[in-house]
């Protein structure tokens, strides 16, 4: 089951740069390193080994009476896109999260959002409200910021409170924590104005 | 689409790196406090996870025991008259035990990279070996079965890439998933825990011998000695089963051990000294840490009922667990002198 992994599609030495010697992907290994001696925990998959070679390009057809790709309609159909269902070659067929789709529809899916596998980054609103209702209490000194910051707070907790803030499971505790510190610094700043005024 | 956390976890100043487990894919995860950047993984492409030791452990370690040194010094030679530097001492000297225990604990560091098809990713939140295993555990057998078509001649592979015999052992026989790491040697005999566990008598009998007043003076310096060699052993002991095949029982009996010695020591000093001081005592000025210890330990166990109940509570369970531990590794011995054919092993399938 032994094979070798060094080298164009192999595993190379973190510390060094050095192409490992051989492996397989039935067991985790320990690899040294011949080059600076370092061993390695490696676990390997059936893709390492694969290559490149799983990329086609699509079977061209053989008969009329084949079905063909929408998009190549010299090329033999593989699957249907699951979104339009549309016929495909092996080319234009995408796998995204076990669905088969064509390349239009992963462009109009992505421009509406829908496919998390696309999102690289996310900006946390709810940290952003905690941190603008909390922080100038925290620091003691600038806390008559608050006059500003917490009607701010308490809008970034309003307007986002439906927003998903990760893809990662997160709960709403956040904002709720800043909603409160938000309407009781509001109160607080409200009482101490009608204080002065009356 | 729902995600489960996967173990290990990575903070910075402003940073943190976790990894998190998708239907399909895994999900790495930079929190920038306000921000989190993605980077999906898809399980079909994973082509390799490799591990390589890296020297923060052994660095670490040194720093914390080199301040757990320096401060344990500072302790022994500080005046009395200065109880606030001592309290800071104190502080300190408790934070670099729990950072040191803390670092035992996590283990050995290691940096992580994922092959992918095209690029080769570092993975910053399986930062300990400890965590990259238990991860590597969970979604290997899951990277092999979303890759499993690959595995079925369905799809060309580079010719001498890959052997022959993987793909007749294709065709339904599951590949050994077991990790080599598990054939780990065994424990080298235990010897650290027997002397830890013996300390934990020792320190016991000590404890006991102070109960009688006459003699109680006695036997102050040597608990002290005793109880900073037990520290010592169950910290090595911690070290040195770390990774390897011993006994549950007498692998969990270290850190029980530990923190309830830890969470003893802190109460009887601060109880100790709490009651010394308002009663009224004041620190001579040139009077050393060792004379303050004397003065303090000299009210002895009957002192105050809570101290006395402690007291007894301390030899209770320090003599216990010191049994309980020898017992344990004693018993673990013996299994390993027994035959293997003895011990059956469960094979594991995907």
């Amino acid at each position: 089951m032994s094979v070798e992994s060094g080298g164009a599609s192999g595993l190379y030495c973190i510390q060094c740069g050095s192409p490992l010697p051989g492996g397989s992907f039935d067991a985790v290994l320990s690899l040294r390193c011949e080059s600076c001696g370092v061993v390695s925990e490696a676990a390997t998959f059936p893709a390492l080994f694969n290559g490149p070679g799983w990329i086609t390009s699509g079977e061209p057809l053989k008969a009329l009476d084949e079905a063909s790709c929408f998009y190549h309609p010299g090329k033999r159909a593989a699957t249907h896109c699951d979104a339009c269902g549309r016929f495909l070659c092996a080319l234009c067929e995408i796998d995204l999260g076990g669905r088969k789709i064509c390349p239009k529809c992963m462009e109009r899916e992505k421009q509406q959002g829908l496919l998390t596998e696309f999102v690289t980054q996310r900006t946390l609103y709810d940290q952003i409200a905690l941190s603008l209702a909390t922080w100038p209490l925290l620091s003691l000194v600038f806390f008559y910021l608050s006059v500003v910051t917490a009607p701010m707070a308490l809008y970034i907790a309003v307007r986002y409170w439906t927003a998903s803030p990760s893809l990662v499971p997160r709960s709403k505790i956040r904002f709720i924590i800043a909603g409160l510190f938000a309407l009781l610094e509001i109160g607080g700043w409200t009482a101490l104005l009608i204080h002065k005024v009356g | 689409m729902t995600y489960t956390r996967l173990p290990g976890k990575r903070k910075g100043f402003f940073r943190k790196w976790t990894l998190w487990l998708g239907d399909n894919h895994l999900l790495a995860v930079e929190s920038n406090y306000f921000t989190e950047s993605y980077k999906h993984f898809d399980l079909k492409g994973i082509q390799a996870i490799t591990f390589c030791p890296t020297s923060g452990y052994k660095v670490r370690n040194i720093v914390y025991a080199a301040a757990l040194a320096v401060f344990g010094f500072l302790l022994l030679v500080l005046p009395g008259h200065s109880i606030f530097l001592v309290l800071i001492t104190c502080a300190g000297l408790a934070f670099s035990i729990l950072s040191l225990i803390n670092n035992l604990r996590k283990g050995p560091t290691c940096s992580c990279r994922l092959k992918m098809d095209l690029a080769t990713h570092e993975l910053p939140s399986l930062c300990r070996f400890r965590y990259g295993r238990k991860t590597l555990a969970i979604i290997r057998p899951l990277v092999l079965e979303h890759q499993r078509d690959l595995l079925s001649g369905r799809q060309e592979t580079t010719a001498g890439v890959m052997d022959s015999a993987m793909f007749a052992a294709v065709g339904g026989a599951a590949p050994d998933l077991r990790p080599t790491w598990q054939e780990q040697p065994a424990h080298c005999g235990g010897q650290v825990h027997i002397v830890a566990f013996s300390l934990l008598l020792l320190a016991a009998a000590l404890r006991l011998g102070q109960l009688y007043p006459r003699v109680s003076s006695l036997f102050l310096i040597p608990d002290l000695i005793v109880n900073c060699a037990l520290v010592m052993a169950l910290l090595t002991a911690l070290a040195r089963q770390h990774g390897r095949t011993l006994a549950p029982t007498a692998g969990a009996l270290p850190w029980c051990a530990l923190i309830f010695c830890l969470a003893s020591y802190m109460f009887d000093y601060v109880f100790c000294f709490m009651q010394f001081f308002l009663r009224g005592f004041r620190p001579k000025p040139g009077m050393t840490w060792i004379d303050l210890y004397h003065a303090v330990a000299a009210s002895g166990a009957f002192s105050h009922p809570l101290l006395l109940k402690a007291h007894i509570c301390f030899i209770a369970v320090t003599g216990a667990l010191g049994f309980w531990g020898l017992g344990a590794v004693m018993s673990g011995r013996r299994l390993d002198r027994e035959p293997q054919s003895r011990v059956p092993r469960q094979p594991e399938t995907l």
